[in-house]
């Protein structure tokens, strides 16, 4: 069940009425029968029963681990045993591509698995460290692995965030009902007024991208990373709103990435929720193994106190980029696109910050001014979109293909001479460029302001007029229906 | 819980929005107003007066291009509607046969079983029920048809909205327009056809032995309904086929082995000794190879008329102060035949005899600027027809071309070598006819 489809908006409306129709004290339970629906509704018994061999797997495993104590030598090996058992299915379903098998009976990775896994495998460490308290209710720990707003894309969400939040009475609120239909809408227009619109163009570039040489890939690319972007936060904005009307608080994914001024910014502004992830789960941990303190002291010995503190962090740096970029699909332009070149981008700035210091200095550029700041952000964005070509492209072997062409032709030319209406019709172009510059308008308010609650404080009409203007917006200029394929987000693949 | 200011907040934006999105809705869905002007017949149908129809013309564009119920009223005092939209399967005839009973009680009902042979394609189960409105007959018609296909959305017949919003960069006036212009129809459901074909087809002779043609299986199973539900309604239905170049024996033999079977009359416009009693002639009466003009529609209409009153007891109802509106469609109808006549002649000697008095004709040609420098065969032709010309000096320099007859901010003028007509009618205020011809060939042939 796609999220921008009909059919969702009726699920979500019948889930919302019985929910606060039900007596306070069950309405969790309403929720989960919903979500295990949701989950049949949108993959069929494949779906339910890998998530339930992961909230059985996880429910006994939190269940064992609580009862070992924490210095018990075999409460190490319970949780390596309890988080293979429950990384199995992932791996054998999209990682053991990786190292040259096929998957078992051809199968296909099952919706939402690699986001639900991230939330079970966090509930299961955390309670290993002792920082949450396991589930005894497996009703309850089921709706924590399947709260089906996040099913398909996430966010990746922490038991200690949603403990508190998925079994208690919400009373219904007009104001958080507003807000959430407000999000769902800004969801929507994103997904399906330019996400959508973008993808034509990307597809058919990259689709026979040596007819395409030269600024058509660079235009392609540039699309492309706002077609991600659209498509992956607009489909934050539909599960964050639907939950916002329901009472619940899900943590935010994107705080509008592309301002970002460094690689680093950029990784605590996109996909928000990943990152933390896996710096909390394998970064810190990592550092803090015996092993790498070893190697830190080693390190220490042969390299100087300075140097030799550098090299395990810069190493555990390429573990945790290394993970992220599997995470993404178990092949290597996945890991080298969005792991191994931002692992790059961020060594390399550290090791040459002295230098660029140096040379800012020497060219007497001013940094603490505007045009700074924008050259920074304009400066990531490229640093981006080189590790999005490796993301779009379906291999290694393609993305250095594409960079190839992209350098092979010199021809400007096609951004004045109307070669880009081949691509998308002049119409389409005049559309999807209104909506990023009103995209680009709301997210930069949104830096100063909360924009939602400042308009709801302005005059009814003008408020009404700007919503009835979204929404007719959606209706109209939308890419849905039979004419287009608009189903599947792009993160729904992971 | 909420406050009785949200609730009337919420339930106020979502009426602004739910008309909004009817706004659109209305806007956005393609107005069927060329060739065959579907949703001009199925709008014009419900602006009729409630229990005025007599006779159901039903069946697809051979319906509403052959058999004109302007015709029927005009000569026989008959009041009918023509029901039929493009390439309509029968499966659709069924369903606006139970739509037109919501309102209206026709005792005759004329189907044209043209649709009997053939599967139609989904852009004609839209034509015939988008703009078919709600009720409980819809909503089988649109499940069943979706069931059946099993690929389609349901939702797409509930908001077309999702079907057609991409047209918003193939907007017209008449999308706009549409929110707000009269939807009576004067022509109750006819198409008013012009043109002229080069086919020669002279019927078709009775050869009972062959075998009939297959029918398609929803067509026939619809076919049947129709006739049971005429039967519980008390309805005489009566089939037919309008002349049709492509029509033969065995289709006949099909369409007579239903009507043999279900003791339905079966009127055949394509029996040669029909078509004789017509004077019928293809060429000069039909448009294409399945379609008729209005002159061939004009002597359908006397047969059938003719029929209708001697088989069926159906009231004249000419004169009769509750059909008045009728009589004001006439004068509508009579000014639209009158332009379909000329705009299918396609000699210049034709052509004039079809000018009517009251047209005006602007003339512009490369070589003469005044009345007296044009040929004065066409000089006393024109002068003839009693209709006022005017000639139009040429606008080389100003538009770039050799010559434009420009009305009403738009171009009339079809740009070739030779004389250029453009008639205007001034009771209707708008253009009926834009031709060319050159002077130079014999026959005078017109071009458009």
């Amino acid at each position: 069940m796609a999220l921008t489809s009909f059919s969702f908006l009726c699920f979500v409306v019948v889930t919302v009425l019985v929910y606060y129709i039900l007596p306070g004290r069950i309405r969790w339970l309403s929720l989960l029968a919903a979500s295990l629906l949701f989950c049949y509704l949108s993959g069929g018994f494949a779906v339910l029963g890998f998530l339930l061999y992961g909230i059985l797997v996880t429910y006994l495993g939190a269940l064992l681990l609580q009862r070992l104590r924490q210095e018990s030598r075999f409460k190490g090996f319970a949780t390596g045993g309890v988080v293979c058992l429950t990384l199995l299915p992932l791996f054998l379903l999209k990682y053991i591509r990786f190292f040259g098998f096929e998957t078992p009976f051809g199968m296909l990775a099952p919706l939402g698995i690699s986001f639900y896994t991230m939330t079970l495998l966090g509930y299961v460490i955390d309670v290993s460290w002792g920082t949450a308290r396991a589930q005894k209710n497996p009703l309850k720990h089921a709706l924590f692995a399947c709260y089906f707003p996040q099913m398909v894309s996430g966010p990746i969400t922490r038991y200690g965030q949603m403990e508190p939040q998925l079994f208690v009475k919400h009373s219904f609120s007009y104001e958080q009902a507003a807000f959430g239909a407000q999000r769902i809408l800004w969801g929507f227009f994103k997904k399906l007024v330019i996400s959508e619109r973008l993808a034509m163009v990307v597809d058919a570039v990259y689709g026979w991208y040596s007819a395409y040489p030269g600024w058509y890939l660079v235009v392609a690319t540039v699309c492309f990373a706002f077609q991600l972007y659209t498509d992956f936060s607009g489909c934050m904005d539909i599960v964050l709103g639907v939950s916002q009307i329901l009472g619940i608080t899900l943590p935010e994914n994107f705080t509008c990435p592309y301002f970002s001024l460094s690689i680093s910014e950029y990784w605590r502004r996109w996909h928000i929720t990943l990152g933390a992830w896996f710096k909390d789960y394998v970064f810190y941990p990592l550092q803090k193994s015996p092993l790498w303190i070893s190697f830190q002291d080693w390190s220490k010995k042969k390299l100087g106190k300075k140097r030799g503190k550098k090299l395990p962090l810069y190493l555990s740096m390429l573990v945790l980029w290394f993970s992220v970029g599997m995470w993404h699909g178990g092949s290597w332009n996945f890991i080298v696109g969005s792991g191994l070149l931002h692992w790059f981008y961020i060594v390399s700035g550290e090791l040459l910050s002295p230098v660029f210091k140096k040379l800012t200095a020497w060219l007497r550029i001013q940094t603490d001014v505007f045009s700074w700041r924008l050259f920074q952000a304009l400066r990531t964005f490229l640093l981006v979109n080189l590790g999005f070509v490796f993301f779009r492209a379906r291999s290694l072997g393609e993305a250095f293909a594409i960079l190839k062409a992209m350098c092979s032709r010199w021809n400007p030319e096609i951004l004045f001479d109307r070669s880009l209406f081949k691509l998308l019709s002049p119409q389409d172009w005049v559309v999807v460029l209104t909506a990023l510059l009103a995209l680009l308008v709301v997210s930069a308010l949104q830096q100063k302001i909360r924009v939602r609650s400042t308009l709801a404080r302005q005059n009814l009409l003008f408020r009404w007029s700007l919503y009835l203007l979204l929404c007719g917006t959606v209706l109209v200029f939308g890419c849905y229906g039979g004419d287009y394929n608009a189903a599947a987000f792009i993160y729904q693949r992971f | 819980m909420m406050k009785k200011s949200e609730w009337i907040r919420g339930v106020c934006f979502l009426a602004v929005l739910a008309a909004l999105f009817q706004i659109l809705t209305t806007v956005l869905k393609p107005k069927w107003y060329g060739t065959w002007q579907s949703t001009r017949i199925v709008d014009g149908f419900y602006e009729m007066e409630q229990d005025t129809i007599d006779v159901a013309l039903l069946g697809s564009s051979q319906t509403i291009m052959g058999l004109s119920a302007m015709e029927l009223y005009r000569q026989y005092g008959i009041s009918a509607y023509g029901f039929g939209t493009e390439e309509q399967p029968l499966f659709a005839t069924y369903y606006w046969l139970l739509e037109i009973l919501r309102y209206q009680k026709p005792s005759v009902a004329v189907l044209d079983i043209n649709e009997l042979i053939h599967a139609s394609g989904e852009p004609a189960y839209r034509k015939a029920f988008d703009y078919m409105r709600w009720s409980e007959v819809k909503w089988e018609a649109v499940k069943i048809h979706c069931e059946k296909d099993g690929e389609l959305s349901l939702s797409g017949y509930i908001f077309p909205i999702l079907e057609y919003h991409s047209r918003w960069d193939e907007l017209e006036e008449e999308d706009i327009s549409y929110l707000y212009t009269d939807k009576k129809d004067p022509y109750l459901g006819f198409v008013v056809p012009a043109g002229s074909c080069e086919i020669s087809y002279n019927g078709i002779p009775r050869r009972p032995d062959k075998e009939p043609d297959p029918a398609d299986p929803e067509a026939w199973e619809y076919l049947l309904k129709i006739i049971e539900l005429c039967r519980e309604e008390g309805i005489e239905l009566l089939l037919v086929k309008t002349p049709r170049a492509g029509w033969n024996a065995a289709k006949h033999n099909l369409a007579a082995q239903v009507a043999e079977d279900w003791d339905v009359p079966f009127l055949d416009f394509n029996d040669v000794d029909i078509m004789e009693a017509m004077e019928f002639d293809y060429p000069l009466d039909a448009r294409d190879g399945s379609h008729l003009n209005i002159y061939g529609a004009e002597k359908v209409g006397a047969y059938l008329g003719d029929y209708l009153v001697t088989h069926y007891d159906l009231k004249d109802r000419r004169g009769d102060a509750a059909y008045g509106h009728l009589e004001e469609m006439l004068v509508l109808y009579q000014m639209q035949v009158e332009e379909a006549k000329l705009n299918s002649c396609d000699v210049f000697s034709d052509w004039l005899k079809c000018l009517n008095s009251r047209y005006t004709v602007f003339l512009a040609a490369e070589c003469f600027g005044e009345w007296e420098e044009l040929p004065r065969e066409t000089r006393s032709a024109l002068e003839e027809t009693g209709v006022a010309v005017e000639i139009l000096k040429t606008r080389a320099e100003e538009e770039g071309l050799p010559w434009a007859i420009r009305l009403y901010a738009r171009e009339h003028d079809v740009h070739k070598e030779g004389i250029h007509l453009v008639v205007y009618d001034p009771l209707g205020d708008e253009v009926v006819d834009s031709v060319w011809l050159d002077a130079e060939t014999p026959d005078l042939v017109l071009g458009r």
